[in-house]
């Protein structure tokens, strides 16, 4: 697994009416909130140190990821939206910058369309969520848990890179414990809504959004999905990155996630 | 003691790639139904039917029906529709579904229905067996395994309403909301058909069994494990206020019997050699364990003790291999399957009886690559030699079946009382 940074985090637990969210938050700057892919959450990595060099980092375990007990009601993205939400709003974020890497991309997108006016600025990379046109999202049922991962890296020596001991028992029951709680929010249709293209529709945060080339996870023709539903969007293509963007390339994704950040900001 | 029997029904063409004896691993779950020859699944189709009424004939008293989907190992898939030809077309043997899938079949009033009408055309002879299925049928059709459990629960609630309860009434529960519950065909037999549950690995499949008073049928496992079980079972039903019996469990074990002993040593091993199925042990037939274990359909810890069989693991893709291990002979050594000549098997049958002290009695037969001629040679051995013999060592070892003693209560059941049961 991607190594645990050296500089100290705050690891808490937040108590919502309606679950528990643990959260490990760092940096210093303006408020940022980071949603975790399908896989679950896998460490205060590279790319959370690079975005809390200029951002107050907020990284929750969605419920039922990592730490976080399962929300047994939920039954859809839209309801572990809400509890981020809360989360967000308990945590005393205002005005903030919220980012979500692929299924919490749906997540974060699920937000956006609730309460743009609570953000100031929305990245969304490779985001679940849009029903692709001429393909499908790979679906993580029909595979083998490690070879599902492994799928969201460009190459299989990324993917060794950064997961050495693919039959690390903590690993195994990680995505386990993941797969679970997509089976029980996303279950069908798969990871896309046929609601969401209209409800983003009035989502007025600057949006940008950020697609790996290479990524066989979620087919990067979603983001032109994406771009039509969003009143303020910006796409970002990245010809050799696949499905983990913010793992094989952290500072550029991070570095967009500023750009993104201070454009909204000079805008305002 | 009550006698059924079973085959999975396998589509048999040797020249398919997943037929076995080939030595090769035969994954199954990976199968197109390209492969699929509507002429042999005809001749297969009625053969299985013809094999139904001749054990009909020869003194079984259930014909018992099971259905697997997107597979070859199990024609059945609707068995629901098997049963409504046996139905129609067999006069005195119980019909036994083991079973229909609650948590799959996403209309329960739709199951009642049909279940209900099967029961009527049948002069009440139907038995009404509930499972949960593997992740081939999640898969299959779709159903959100993290909730199988929830809604095989739910399912049964609302069918039991549907058949107990003069309609129309309205059903809002948390997986299934009807306005109108009101099918006008209810079960011939009052207040509802028998209802039977199989089981291999769930703790909470058996528990709910126990506390349901609704006998408990395990279908290919091994002996000492099924004891065990059987033992849960019974401190269960203590816990819920009655004591359970021999007509409370069922066991399943592979019989086959034959002319000489080498006949039948030779034709029962044709039982791992056909069609690729991970459910028969010793068969070449492996999953992908990511399949059959789908996300949160069963439960991984809260398991009985069948657990020790690595191939009860495999077939239900919680090895990680998902290799179905076992030989023949291996399984003949601890009596997984029997064969001989009448004496001889009966001799196996009996400390079988002894050890696991079963009131139903599932003898599995004429599956994997038997010809129709095996399994007929053998159905005609079982009604002459062999099922008598059961039925008196039933007496001498007090192995009531669930018509002879109410499951449910313990009583004792005579006449009209035991055969309307």
């Amino acid at each position: 697994m991607t190594d645990i940074a050296a500089a100290p985090t705050n690891v808490r637990t937040i108590e919502l009416a309606n679950g528990a969210v643990q959260v490990e938050s760092g940096g210093s700057g303006p408020g940022l909130l980071l949603l975790h892919h399908d896989i679950g959450p896998i460490g205060w990595g590279p790319f959370h140190r690079a975005l809390a060099e200029h951002f107050t980092v907020f990284a929750p375990d969605m419920p039922g990821f990592g730490e976080s007990p399962r929300a047994d009601w939920a039954r859809h993205p839209r309801d572990l939206a809400t509890m981020m939400l809360a989360l967000a709003r308990r945590a005393g974020l205002r005005e903030y910058t919220l980012v979500g890497l692929g299924f919490g991309g749906w997540v974060t997108a699920e937000m956006a369309a609730f309460a743009s006016p609570e953000l100031s600025a929305l990245v969304l990379s490779a985001p679940a969520g849009m029903r692709p046109d001429s393909t499908f999202i790979l679906d993580q049922v029909m595979e083998e848990p490690v070879a599902y991962l492994r799928a969201g890296f460009s190459s299989t020596e990324a993917f060794d890179a950064h997961f050495p001991d693919a039959k690390d028992k903590d690993l195994r029951v990680q995505l386990e414990r993941s797969r679970e709680t997509i089976a029980r929010v996303s279950w069908k249709p798969y990871m896309y809504s046929y609601e969401l293209p209209e409800t983003l529709k009035e989502a007025q945060v600057p949006t940008t959004i950020v697609w790996g080339e290479k990524d066989a996870v979620i087919p990067s023709e979603c983001a032109d999905l994406f771009a039509a539903a969003l009143p303020y969007c910006t796409v970002r293509r990245l010809p050799v990155a696949g499905h983990y963007i913010e793992l094989e390339h952290p500072a550029l994704l991070a570095g967009i996630v500023r750009e993104a950040f201070e454009a909204a900001t000079r805008k305002r | 003691m009550f006698i059924g029997h079973f085959t999975e029904r396998p589509y048999q063409d040797p020249k398919a790639s997943f037929f076995g004896a080939s030595k090769e691993e035969l994954t199954d779950l990976v199968l197109s139904n390209g492969d699929y020859d509507s002429n042999i699944a005809h001749d297969l189709y009625n053969r299985y039917f013809d094999e139904k009424l001749f054990a009909e004939q020869m003194g079984f008293d259930g014909l018992m029906l099971n259905e697997h989907h997107s597979t070859p190992f199990t024609m059945g898939s609707v068995c629901n529709i098997e049963a409504s030809i046996l139905a129609r077309i067999t006069t005195r043997a119980k019909i036994v579904l083991l079973g229909n899938l609650l948590a799959v079949r996403s209309d329960p009033v739709f199951l009642a229905e049909e279940l209900a009408m099967i029961d009527v055309i049948s002069k009440g002879r139907l038995i009404s067996g509930w499972v949960r299925g593997t992740g081939r049928e999640s898969l299959s059709h779709n159903a959100q395994t993290p909730f199988n459990w929830e809604r095989f629960q739910e399912a049964h609630d609302l069918i039991i309403k549907t058949w107990t309860e003069p309609g129309p009434f309205r059903w809002e529960g948390r997986h299934h909301q009807l306005r109108y519950v009101n099918p006008w065909a209810k079960p011939y037999q009052k207040p509802h058909m028998p209802v039977w549950v199989p089981g291999v690995l769930s703790y909470n499949t058996l528990e709910w069994a126990a506390r349901h008073r609704y006998p408990y049928i395990m279908t290919a496992t091994d002996e000492e494990p099924t004891r065990q079980c059987f033992e849960i079972y019974r401190k269960i039903a203590n816990d819920n206020g009655y004591e359970a019996g021999p007509q409370n469990y069922g066991y399943m074990v592979k019989l086959h019997v034959d002319e000489t002993q080498e006949l039948a040593e030779e034709t029962a091993e044709k039982l791992l050699q056909g069609p690729s199925n991970p459910f028969l042990e010793g068969n070449q037939g492996t999953v992908k364990p990511w399949l059959q274990a789908l996300p949160g359909l069963t439960s991984k810890v809260n398991m009985l003790p069948t657990i020790a069989s690595r191939a009860n693991l495999a077939g239900r893709g919680l090895s990680t291999t998902g290799f179905t291990p076992g030989s023949y002979k291996d399984q003949r050594a601890k009596r997984g399957i029997i064969a001989g000549t009448p004496k001889n098997v009966l001799k196996e049958l009996r400390a079988a009886l002894e050890n696991v002290r079963p009131g139903i009695i599932m003898i599995w037969d004429g599956d994997g690559a038997m010809t129709h001629d095996d399994s007929m040679r053998s159905l005609r051995l079982m009604g002459s030699e062999v099922l008598p013999m059961i039925r008196e060592y039933a007496k001498e070892l007090d192995l009531p079946g669930p018509f002879e003693v109410d499951p449910a209560s313990g009583a004792t059941l005579v006449g009209a009382e035991a055969s309307a049961k």
